[in-house]
């Protein structure tokens, strides 16, 4: 469809990767210029010649939503104004070659819940798969449900694997080198009290020796030692070499062993969950694997744990990491901290009634937050660098310790990624950018998982990303938030101003129904006034977004407008209930479906859609009666109203929808 | 130096109430990473078992401390502050200090400059 292939092997044989903005982006900016100036035109219009004073309650709360929808549209269109396309090799043909003893270790963080053991499974079994070194490679379940049955299936796993002929090689190999350590050791020991006394004759010749000057062998011998001893420009005695030796092989042995105590590459983690204490949610659950559960890996791929990962997740990601530096003939780290994959689904039912499928965010919107280095990072499918987490996590902890020392004994729960709201994902990525990390948006889908597929759940879901973003907007403001460059800035508020708009759209679905039973309308003039200003605005809006969204199923994007809009209550919710500081607890994102018919999580999108459905036959009744009205503003609020109803269907529909019976 | 030697003595007192017959001098050696990390957190966390709860890390042979090592000694102190404990690093080379002020952990450890320094001294009391 639109995977325009980043992974390309026709790219110059000395270039390993490029960007290059997007197709229509020149079009898109030239519409987005007069979007913007034709919209503020629009609403000068408004303000200066169409409010209507004798219906102030409604018509200052429309002129307002106007304005904020101004404001959020501008801000969208700005952040698109640069979207990058990238192409890279993958790792295994770089030019030159990546070294292969060089090669970084991977862990693979699968989070899992209350998930059942069979879907971790899946994903335990995908990522053993991933291609890449398996000595390189290490897998981790971080289990916060502490459930007996996944760490039984971990354990039976790890053995299984343990047994598999790629291991058991590399166990050989490591026997082997070790046996030959072994072996040079043995030998040493048998040679040094003979060398030492050797030496130790040498260097205190008994005066009877030394005055013979005809013994030459002895000279020689003398001469030797004098010259195996030699080095870096001074004498070293055998007896120290030979002690440094032993320390080298020693120290060798040592790390052949621990590298045979680490051979197992899948790993089960739970960590402790104290009452009473915090224990930050998946930020909590990550950060216990990073500081306490022992791992070590250079970069981690963190995984939904319904996410299946594609075999060539870590070798496509990985050349991001590293720049080569001609003139040191070597792959350098570089600043690159975070690489996003997209989120996909496999389980998408036909017509996508949940509005799951994201390829207006994992396409255009990531692609543009990319080209101002301001890629989100979105908790799954995504490659982290350790240092750069660490790091970042680290001058945050000494920033809450300096404030409260308490805060140690939470060390391994908050130091790494960020656990002040729910959405601990983007806030992270937001303090690594802000720490002068860079991020990269890598547009080919990698791995696949589970989107919830009823209405229950995926409303949970989508209050939990309004209400963690909401938090972040007041914990870190990106406005005062230093090391942001002002587009990363413009990025995350912009973002965060967006989950603001149940109440703009409260308004707008409010207006028709307004005018249906009372007649009262908040703009002076509906007529044709009204069409000339508003009409080419809007159209021009469709135009832009349009051209953005090219490649983009016109399906989806339909959706994504209709989940913006019939999602306002949910939107006003998470607003209050962060404003009014209630308690917000992590809700899981259930994985199983929940069966029912849930018309009661949508009833003021019910009442709203019956309100507007009878308001309609109402005015029109009343015409019929012989009431005078006037037709345009009549026809201009059925057209209003149909595209509110057919925006909030989407909503009932999914209230209601079953999957279908096989 | 002088602020630093105030600032030190300060939080030595503020500790005051622990009672630090030993100190247990840790010396780790080349690069503190994560691997080196997790092992010397274990080493400490026996310590710390063994009723050994002051600990000083000798620095003078750590080449190069990334933050995954750092992190580990952070976790180490969590570990001896849990038993009123305390840790400190000494010896400490110019690298690993930049890391410190970096990300701000140089106020969280104490630090000794060299053996047998007078602020080391106090820990001992």
């Amino acid at each position: 469809m639109m995977q325009a292939l980043p992974v390309d092997v026709g790219l110059p044989r000395f270039k390993n990767q490029r960007s290059r903005l997007k197709r229509n982006t020149l079009l898109f900016r030239y519409f987005a210029i007069i979007n913007l100036i034709i919209g503020l035109w629009y609403l000068q219009w408004r303000f200066n010649n169409s409010i209507n004073f004798n219906l102030l309650w409604l018509s200052i709360p429309l002129l307002l939503a106007e304005i904020y929808s101004y404001i959020n549209g501008s801000m969208f269109i700005l952040g698109l104004w640069r979207p990058i396309e990238r192409q890279i090799k993958p790792l295994d043909q770089l030019t030159p070659a990546f070294p292969a003893k060089d090669l970084p270790t991977v862990d693979v963080f699968i989070t899992c819940y209350s998930e059942p053991v069979e879907l971790v499974q899946a994903t335990l079994e995908a990522a053993l798969h991933i291609d890449y070194p398996t000595t390189k490679l290490r897998v981790y379940v971080l289990d916060d449900g502490n459930s007996p049955a996944m760490k039984a299936m971990v354990e039976q796993r790890c053995a299984e694997d343990l047994a598999s002929p790629e291991l058991v090689a590399a166990a050989e190999q490591i026997q082997a080198e070790q046996a030959q350590l072994q072996a040079q050791l043995d030998r040493l020991h048998q040679l040094t009290p003979e060398a030492q006394a050797a030496e130790d004759f040498l260097e205190n010749l008994p005066e009877s020796l030394e005055s013979q000057d005809t013994d030459r062998p002895l000279r020689f011998l003398q001469v030797l030692q004098k010259f195996f001893t030699f080095q870096n420009g001074q004498h070293r005695s055998i007896n120290e070499q030979l002690l440094a030796e032993e320390k080298r092989l020693k120290q060798a042995i040592a790390r052949q062993n621990y590298a045979l105590s680490n051979l197992p590459r899948c790993l089960y983690i739970a960590r402790p969950k104290p009452q009473g204490r915090p224990h930050h949610a998946k930020a909590g659950n990550i950060n216990y694997a990073l500081f306490a559960g022992g791992t070590t890996g250079d970069f981690i791929l963190t995984l939904d744990a319904d996410h299946l990962p594609d075999r060539n997740i870590v070798k496509h990601v990985l050349p991001y990491f590293f720049t080569y530096n001609p003139n040191c003939g070597k792959y350098e780290s570089n600043r690159i901290a975070i690489v996003q994959t997209p989120q996909d689904f496999y389980n998408l039912p036909k017509g996508d009634p949940f509005g799951h499928s994201a390829h207006l965010f994992y396409g255009p919107i990531q692609q543009g937050k990319d080209g101002f280095n301001a890629a989100f990072y979105t908790g799954t499918n995504a490659v982290l660098r350790r240092e750069a987490l660490v790091n970042t996590g680290l001058k945050y902890f000494s920033k809450a310790y300096e404030k409260d020392a308490s805060r140690l004994d939470e060390f391994d729960l908050i130091g790494g990624i960020s656990s002040i709201s729910i959405t601990e994902d983007m806030n992270t990525a937001m303090r690594l950018h802000a720490a002068g990390w860079q991020s990269i948006y890598h547009n080919e889908v990698l791995a696949k998982g589970l989107a919830p597929d009823d209405l229950s759940s995926t409303l949970k879901q989508r209050l939990r990303w309004a209400q963690g973003t909401i938090q972040v907007l007041l914990q870190e403001n990106p406005w005062m938030k230093p090391g942001l460059t002002f587009w990363q800035q413009l990025q995350y508020f912009q973002t965060m101003y967006s989950y603001f708009s149940g109440f703009a759209t409260f308004i707008f679905l409010l207006c028709p129904i307004v005018y249906f039973f009372t007649g009262g309308i908040p703009v002076d003039s509906y007529g044709l006034d009204f069409a000339l200003h508003f009409t080419p605005a809007f159209i021009l809006n469709r135009i832009t977004f349009l051209t953005i969204a090219w490649g983009v199923p016109a399906s989806e994007l339909w959706r994504s407008e209709q989940y913006a809009v019939a999602l306002f209550p949910l939107f006003i919710q998470a607003v209050w209930s962060v404003l009014t500081r209630r308690p917000i607890k992590f809700q899981v994102t259930p994985k199983q479906r929940q069966s029912g018919i849930y018309l009661n999580l949508v009833m003021p999108q019910l009442t709203i859609f019956c309100l507007t459905t009878v308001g309609i036959v109402w005015r029109g009744g009343l015409w019929l009666a012989g009431q005078p009205i006037d037709p345009w503003v009549y026809g201009l609020n059925i057209a209003w109203s149909v595209y509110n109803l057919a925006l909030l269907w989407v909503i009932i529909q999914a209230a209601i929808w079953q999957p279908q019976r096989a | 130096m002088t602020t630093i030697g105030t600032k030190l003595q300060f939080s030595i007192i503020l500790e005051a109430t622990l009672v630090c017959a030993t100190v247990q001098v840790i010396y780790p050696t080349g690069l503190l990473d994560s691997i080196q990390g997790n092992q010397l957190r274990q080493e400490i966390n026996q310590l710390v078992d063994n009723g050994h709860p002051c600990i000083l890390i000798d620095c003078r042979d750590v080449e190069l401390m990334d933050s995954s090592g750092l992190s580990a000694l952070v976790m180490a102190f969590q570990k001896v502050r849990s038993v009123g404990g305390t840790l400190g690093l000494r010896a400490i080379n110019d690298q690993v200090r930049m890391l410190l002020e970096l990300t701000a952990m140089d106020g969280i450890f104490q630090i000794f400059p060299k053996e047998g320094s007078p602020q080391e001294a106090m820990m001992k009391q």
